[in-house]
């Protein structure tokens, strides 16, 4: 009888280290489901306290507030694609998540942009084009068109370099300049945006030669892995030693950064607001 | 002093004390915990509804796999069971290989409980209703009864657990009921059986048993157990180092016979946690794409990565091992200073393991090595000739510790585990071939040529399971060259008159031959295979902590260690020689040569090992087998005081 009573008493449990370590969690994952937070009784207690300090109740689960997980995907300049966004943000349902980006647009927090055909999202930092400037774009690119249009058609004649040159820099001069470092912002996001794109859905790992392969018309070898060490240190990725045995070509060895004890960094994983 | 920082601080799957940081490599920590708690949960409320998880953790060398076991087995104390298995790399995995290295981890201890006590307890806490959070209380309760009460409530468990799941093995889970309870010689006697192992007929007695548990009982008996621990205990089967299946054999074969038997236990077996922990590389590129999608959908129900440490992380890591350096000359960050925390913090892909061997660095004087700065390496390094001396004797060590807890619990050697080392030191034989061939009771097979021999590992305790081997290998031994090896600590005892007489019916059928295996031949068989699955997954490191390829290890075991002229290898070498006379016995001498009596006859009366050693003095050939066998063809005209002491009877 007295094992009966004692099964039927109920555990004490320290709410407020329950509460951290859930906090924690959603700080690192973003979101937690809620039949992951224990115990039962206490789960809508704990809930509102979750609440409380922030964070966000979605239909199956407690999450990070969504525009504060957006903000983060997007931050250092990153540019993801719109189809790709899920897996930046955790805890939404497609249509939540097409609500908190039109809640961003409309803030001005997010643009859309086209990048060839794909549409992307990128932060504010990020210099685009509006509907004005566009317009401008669009009229003096096409007077240009027209020139040489009516200098083909007519044969025999040439343009002076001169005027192309000035031509050229009328559609540049609507183009919004580069503040000190834009150029670094920009190769930065082309860096962290080949990462996402090479990422491993599995394993959430991005193989650093198919990185340097997605780079590599653009940005010079050298370059790559440079920034690749750098983004490391900002802890923007994590750069990690490769596991296999023998399993790299010499050419894949070549692109990869030189690690700690003779190791090579061959595989790279997004931090923060990125990938998992 | 470096070397002992290195090891206090490392993780030991088994030790109780080692530095842990919560927030690494939570979310992977977390997925397991969650797993066995929703498992337990399932197991509690809805029991036919409980099936087996699988999941998957993968990181570079160093990063904390095998970390991850011991921070679980501490975090959840005796409320899971945890079992580390390396796998048999050459030897083929069966659910009895698994079944035993169950039950022989069940005798290990958690918070100094051992987890065969934590497993029974909770159950019995179930069974009554209770929470199954505190199982010693539980054991406690039934220990103070008389036996007879103790014996009747823990047959009302029985009836009311089979009332819950029906299809367990009765004889199995009562059995296991009794083990906690059980001392000394019955206790050992009940796990040897409750593992699978043969038991001798001393320890059947004392269990009532009749026989012992045999190979197809095995999944049952793994069913059994897993079933029976869910709702409060569950297990967990720690896979790791699954690299060493990819190289070990080109075709797969292994891989796949792990991949059958992993996806096996989540199908037929109920309450299991299966935990599969390989190098990322080597599972991405190696293992996943030779497993079909069945086996994939089973084996990963759930991945996870290991991270590496971030800054703070790292920070963090370094201040807690610094505290534990005893008489530390400054505060922290000594030994390190200001610039070399800075870079520890910042360099890229800096693994826990290497943060560790940085600090040991620092810790004896080294100078900071910035990136790019490497020194370059000598040839023939000495620190490299150091650390897999070092490497080798913990090996070693280990494999001794493992023979001595085996004589302790007068068991032998688990023959796929001696067969797997065998077959690692088959890698260094130069003119011959050893690989797994199983024919007629032998499971390896050394080639020479054209000559094939067969080699059986007789690990049977009782004399009618040995007999029935030994037959075996007699019918095996009349068509080709065969060696029956067996541990030389469990030398067949002069009583067993029926087994003695049939392996001399094995060593006069034709190519036979008997091996005795010396306790050290034995250590550095296991040690040698350790040692080669360390280096393949990357554990392996030179005296100042930097890790060594598979290619300087091998190196080194071919240069330093001299495997081939090993005795055991020596010996199948030589039994592999096609000169060999096929009528003659090659190890025991003609049972009429009298020269063991001759100097029993002086001796009077001595102990077998003197005896043993007197008459290798003048025959330096003889051996215990064949002085065994003397004495035993003496017949009568020898006495003998139990097994040990022998006396001669026909003095004039």
């Amino acid at each position: 009888m007295a094992q009966r009573k004692r099964a039927t008493t109920e555990p004490s449990v320290d709410i407020d280290s329950v509460l951290a370590g859930l906090k924690q969690r959603l700080e690192r994952d973003g979101a937690v489901k809620r039949s992951e937070i224990k115990p039962k009784a206490l789960q809508e207690k704990l809930i509102l306290r979750l609440v409380e300090h922030g964070f966000e109740v979605g239909k199956t689960c407690v999450r990070r507030p969504l525009q504060a997980q957006l903000a983060d995907a997007l931050s250092h300049a990153a540019l993801i694609p719109v189809t790709g966004l899920a897996s930046h943000v955790a805890g939404a349902s497609s249509t939540e998540l097409k609500a908190a980006i039109a809640q961003a647009v409309g803030a001005g927090k997010v643009r859309r942009a086209l990048r060839g055909t794909a549409e992307v999202l990128c932060g504010p930092e990020v210099r685009v084009l509006d509907g004005e400037q566009l317009r401008r774009v669009g009229e003096r690119a096409q007077a240009f068109a027209k020139l040489v249009e009516k200098v083909t058609r007519k044969g025999g004649l040439v343009l002076l370099a001169d005027d192309v040159d000035e031509a050229l820099a009328d559609v540049q001069r609507v183009v919004p300049k580069r503040v000190e470092n834009k150029r670094e912002d920009e190769t930065f996001a082309a860096l962290l945006s080949a990462v996402d794109s090479t990422r491993d859905g599995r394993s959430g790992l991005s193989f650093v030669p198919a990185i340097v392969g997605r780079l590599a018309p653009r940005i010079p070898t050298d370059q790559v892995i440079q920034m690749l060490v750098s983004a490391a240190a900002r802890e923007l990725l994590e750069l990690r030693p490769e596991g296999g045995i023998g399993r790299l070509s010499e050419a894949e060895l070549s692109v990869c950064p030189p690690g700690p004890h003779g190791t090579k960094l061959s595989w790279a994983r997004r931090l923060g607001g990125g990938a998992t | 002093m470096s070397r002992a920082f290195l090891e206090a601080v490392h993780a030991d799957p088994w030790s109780d004390d080692f530095v842990d940081l919560a927030s690494l490599n939570a979310s992977a920590s977390d997925a397991i915990e969650d797993a066995i708690v929703k498992l337990r949960t399932i197991a509690r409320t809805e029991p036919r509804a409980l099936r087996s998880t699988s999941l998957l953790v993968l990181g570079p060398p160093g990063a904390g796999k095998t970390h991850l076991f011991s921070r679980l087995r501490r975090r959840l104390g005796p409320r899971a069971v945890f079992v580390h298995i390396r796998p048999l790399v050459h030897a083929e995995l069966t659910p009895r290989f698994v079944l035993t290295e169950i039950v022989q981890q069940l005798a290990h201890s958690t918070q100094g409980l051992p987890q065969i006590s934590a497993l029974v307890g909770s159950l019995l806490a179930h069974l009554d209703g209770a929470g199954t959070g505190f199982p010693t209380t539980f054991l406690e309760a039934y220990e103070v009864l008389p036996e007879a009460a103790r014996q009747e409530r823990l047959d009302s468990a029985l009836e009311r657990s089979l009332e819950i799941w029906p299809d367990l093995d009765e004889s199995y889970l009562r059995r296991l009921l009794q083990a906690p309870f059980a001392k000394g010689p019955t206790r050992r006697a009940l796990l040897a059986w409750l593992s699978g192992r043969d038991c001798d007929v001393a320890q059947l007695e004392r269990i009532g048993a009749t026989a012992s548990l045999t190979e197809d009982v095995a999944p049952l008996a793994i069913k059994t157990l897993a079933t029976i621990a869910a709702p409060g205990a569950p297990i967990v089967l720690v896979f790791d180092q699954l690299e060493n299946l990819v190289e070990a054999d080109r075709a797969g074969s292994r891989l796949l016979t792990y991949a059958h038997l992993t996806s096996e236990l989540v199908d037929t077996v109920r309450g299991l946690t299966l935990v599969h922990m390989a190098l990322d590389t080597e599972w991405e590129r190696g293992i996943e794409p030779a497993l079909n999608a069945s086996q994939r959908s089973r084996l990963i129900m759930r991945r996870e990565t290991l991270n590496l440490p971030q800054a703070k992380q790292r920070e963090e890591l370094l201040r807690v091992w610094c505290e534990r350096i005893s008489e530390p000359a400054a505060p922290f960050p000594w030994p390190l200073n200001e610039d070399r925390l800075g870079r520890l913090r910042s360099q890229p892909g800096l693994t826990p393991r290497m943060l560790l061997i940085e600090c040991r660095r620092a810790l004896d004087g080294e100078p900071d090595e910035p990136p790019g700065e490497v020194t370059p390496k000598p040839e023939n390094d000495e620190s490299d000739e150091e650390g897999l001396q070092s490497e080798w004797e913990g090996c070693l060590n280990r494999s001794r510790r493992t023979l001595t807890e085996a004589a302790a619990q007068r068991a032998t050697l688990d023959a796929a585990r001696l067969a797997d080392g065998l077959l690692a030191a088959g890698r260094f034989l130069v003119d011959a071939t050893l690989g797994v061939e199983k024919r007629g009771g032998a499971r390896l097979a050394l080639k020479r040529g054209t000559k094939t021999t067969n080699i059986a590992i007789l690990s049977e305790s009782h004399p009618k399971s040995l007999g029935a081997a030994l037959a075996k290998l007699t019918t095996l031994a009349k068509e080709t060259p065969t060696v029956a090896i067996r541990e030389r600590a469990h030398e067949l005892p002069p009583t067993w008159k029926d087994t003695l007489a049939r392996r001399r019916a094995f060593l006069s059928a034709g190519n036979a031959r008997w091996l005795n295996m010396d306790s050290d031949d034995c250590a550095q068989l296991l040690a040698l295979d350790e040692l080669l699955q360390a280096a393949r997954s990357g554990d392996v490191t030179n005296a100042s902590g930097s890790p060594l390829t598979e290619d300087v290890v091998v190196a080194w075991v071919t240069d330093r260690l001299n495997v081939p002229s090993w005795k055991v290898l020596d010996e199948l070498l030589n039994a592999a020689e096609p000169e060999v006379d096929v009528d003659e016995p090659v190890s025991l001498p003609p049972a009429t040569s009298e020269r063991s009596l001759i100097m029993l006859r002086r001796l009077r009366i001595a102990s077998v090992d003197r005896l043993v050693r007197e008459v290798a003095r003048v025959e330096p050939s003889a051996t215990r087998a064949s002085v065994l066998a003397e004495l035993e063809a003496a017949g009568k005209r020898v006495g003998w005081f139990g097994r040990a002491i022998v006396c001669v009877k026909d003095v004039p």
